[in-house]
């Protein structure tokens, strides 16, 4: 996708995350050390020589670590790109993994680990996320110190061998030219490549009980509510993006307007849709005052409730049209942020077309019909609620 | 570099366009010279909780959100010690939108009472979400405390303490309001999907008004001018020990500054830098590093 309006160049090599099953966390951890080693040396140059190397000509590598994608993406100027591009492919293929820098990541790993737990908002995502997909489910793993140690250099190692760049895809964006892209095309040209295992797409459906974790010191309580949703092109796709907007997915929203403008019961609240290869989620997320954490579930629920069973004034629908509309024109103005938006629908098999029907529709959508779809999902059995502290 | 057009309105309100004629969104960006910088012992934090009242409604605008948003943009605000920045997006053909909004909390802000009991609680949530419900969340309180004797920077944005949030009065706030909030003590720059012409027109259109008070800022008690070194050693709760160390460098107008913004990027900017290499990647004891520069108006560190 040339963007020439901007002198750099972004290539993003995004490859599938195994499915296996047996044995998720390990698996998982594999994954993210051997994703991590691949700059830490290689068989021509230090994990010091290539840091400096990257540095000294304005290059930055990075590792992406997603649930269902991991790679690594180069950014550049356009001025380095072709000296630098030969250096970034060794990487993907020319790791020698040296024990002692396995050993420091591993150390890194487990301090974040523990910060995370000690965060409670982050916990609470973390808990939201492992009961909506299942514990057991690699979505929802939540991986220990313990998972940590026993990762090995042969983990790795296998895991390198064996697993990594499945199924591969090349994103390119910035200011390139045909001879770039020939250059880039053979460099990437010869990367062994694998057929992707598929993912187990199982998950838990019903959440009839509410999950809350005390903690004692703690002077937020964070709750995080949400429910499993449709691929981006179920019908059910765009009403419900709408719904969410109005609820929750903008400054102006309900949720906004009662909890923390009304009542002053939290910093933010917001609730939006993450996405997934196979399908959608919703989350709705508020840090509260602990205090008044039963207050805030109330109307919360209560917000919910009247959003699928009031009529919407039209002044709101008005303002919710326009907000998007306008939203569509910034979303698109940015050059990286462009294939940002092609990746998100391009995983789910979709073009940039799909854009064009969203803005489409956020001009015609009827008010009842985003009620009648957002009820479907949000019955109360489907909703998971988590909250910790 | 980036090329600007700059003119300065009667009322002294400093005025900066940037034309993007390949974008058809705009920014209108409203910096004010108010920060924490402004503020004195006991009242800390105003200048951070009085950004949040600027979008509680004006006379002539009741929801000011709202009305960016029907205009199909969005908005936000900042507060540093130095200033508090307000910027608004939207597609250029709705510019005049945000020039009316601006315009009407800069001369007309309500500040009515449940705006200021609301973002009270808001702001303290902040507080404790950011500062307090999180390991090291209050390392900048104690590192600044230490860091200054008596300047305002002393403090944070967010405040010193809980207790100064909610002790705050009507009368500060409309006096902080008169004080700070004037063309002459603001600086407007639009960019993207407009011309320089049509901004001077809407600049003089909606931002005529002079302030009718002589303009006499509240200004910080000068650093005191000690050396030497300072130690203070905090037990909290944390997953491990943390090490904050700051050094006193200069204002940021002074080419010294310069110096010290590079010095500190060679330290710790990028894997390659020189902490990251010794301490983290080959030494034993750190799992991470970073450094940076507070680049202040008065001395910094």
């Amino acid at each position: 996708m040339p963007t020439p309006g901007i002198e750099a160049v972004k290539l993003a090599v995004l490859a599938a995350v195994p499915g296996d099953a047996s044995s998720p966390h390990l698996n998982r951890l594999s994954a993210y050390f051997t994703l991590k080693m691949l700059s830490e040396g290689t068989h021509q140059h230090s994990g010091e020589q290539l840091d400096q190397f990257f540095d000294f000509h304005a290059s930055e590598v990075e590792h992406i670590q997603g649930l269902e994608q991991i790679g690594l993406s180069l950014l550049s100027t356009k001025k380095h790109f072709a000296s630098v591009l030969p250096v970034f492919r060794s990487l993907f293929t020319e790791a020698n993994f040296p024990e002692e820098r396995l050993d420091k990541l591993k150390k890194q790993k487990q301090l974040s680990l523990k910060l995370r737990f000690q965060r409670n908002n982050q916990w609470a995502s973390q808990r939201f996320r492992s009961l909506l997909f299942g514990p057991e489910h690699p979505y929802g793993e939540i991986s220990t110190t313990e998972d940590v140690d026993a990762i090995t250099r042969e983990d790795c190692v296998t895991f390198f061998r064996e697993q990594l760049w499945a199924e591969p895809v090349l994103y390119l964006s910035g200011q390139f030219d045909e001879v770039s892209l020939r250059q880039i095309l053979a460099t990437f040209g010869d990367l062994p490549v694998r057929a992707a295992e598929p993912i187990g797409q199982k998950f838990p459906m019903h959440f009839p009980e509410k999950v809350y974790e005390a903690r004692e010191e703690a002077l937020q309580s964070s709750i995080r509510i949400g429910t499993h949703l449709m691929p981006k092109a179920h019908p059910d796709y765009l009403p419900f993006y709408v719904f969410n907007v109005f609820l929750g997915g903008y400054f102006g929203s309900r949720l906004i307007k009662n909890i923390r403008e009304d009542k002053g019961l939290t910093y933010g609240i917001y609730s939006s849709i993450g996405s997934l290869k196979h399908q959608e989620y919703w989350m709705l997320m508020a840090d509260v005052e602990k205090s008044q954490l039963q207050l805030a579930l109330r109307e919360i629920y209560l917000e919910i409730e009247r959003m699928l069973e009031e009529p919407l004034p039209e002044d709101e629908v008005e303002v919710v049209r326009n907000y998007l509309a306008g939203s569509f024109l910034s979303k698109f103005s940015n050059a990286f942020d462009l294939m940002e938006h092609f990746k998100a629908v391009d995983k789910q098999g979709l073009d940039m077309r799909f854009y064009e029907a969203q803005l489409q529709y956020v001009k015609d959508f009827q008010p009842a019909d985003i009620q009648a779809v957002a009820k479907k999902y949000l019955q109360l059995p489907r909703l998971l609620e988590v909250v910790v502290g | 570099m980036i090329d600007y057009h700059r003119f300065t309105l009667e009322n002294g309100l400093d005025v900066l366009v940037h034309e993007d004629h390949s974008s058809k969104i705009a920014v209108v960006n409203l910096l004010y010279k108010v920060g924490s910088r402004n503020e004195r012992l006991g009242k800390t934090g105003l200048a951070h909780y009085f950004e949040h009242l600027m979008f509680g409604g004006s006379q002539h605008i009741p929801n000011f959100d709202t009305e960016v948003e029907r205009a199909g943009g969005s908005c936000n605000a900042f507060t540093s010690p130095d200033l508090t920045n307000y910027y608004i997006t939207l597609p250029a053909a709705n510019i005049e939108t945000a020039f009316w909004l601006e315009s009407d909390r800069m001369y007309f802000l309500s500040l009515g009472e449940k705006s200021i009991e609301t973002q009270r609680k808001v702001v303290v949530e902040e507080f404790k979400q950011r500062y307090l419900n999180q390991p090291y969340g209050d390392a900048m309180h104690h590192l600044r405390d230490e860091a200054y004797a008596q300047h305002a920077y002393k403090w944070p944005t967010i405040g010193a303490q809980v207790a100064d949030i909610e002790g705050y009065t009507r009368e500060d706030v409309a006096h902080f309001y008169a004080m700070h909030y004037r063309p002459d003590n603001a600086v407007l720059v639009v960019a993207g999907g407009v011309t320089v012409e049509e901004v001077r027109r809407l600049a003089e259109k909606w931002f005529d008004r002079k302030a009718e008070t002589p303009f006499m800022p509240q200004v910080p008690l000068p650093e005191a001018n000690w050396s030497g070194k300072k130690t203070k050693t905090v037990f909290a709760d944390v997953p491990t020990d943390a090490l904050y160390k700051a050094y006193r460098i200069a204002e940021r107008r002074s080419t010294d500054y310069l110096k010290a913004d590079l010095l500190s990027d060679m330290l710790a900017f990028g894997k390659s830098s020189l902490l990251e290499q010794q301490l983290v990647k080959n030494g034993k004891h750190f799992a991470s590093i970073s450094a940076y520069v507070t680049g202040s108006i008065d001395p910094g560190f």
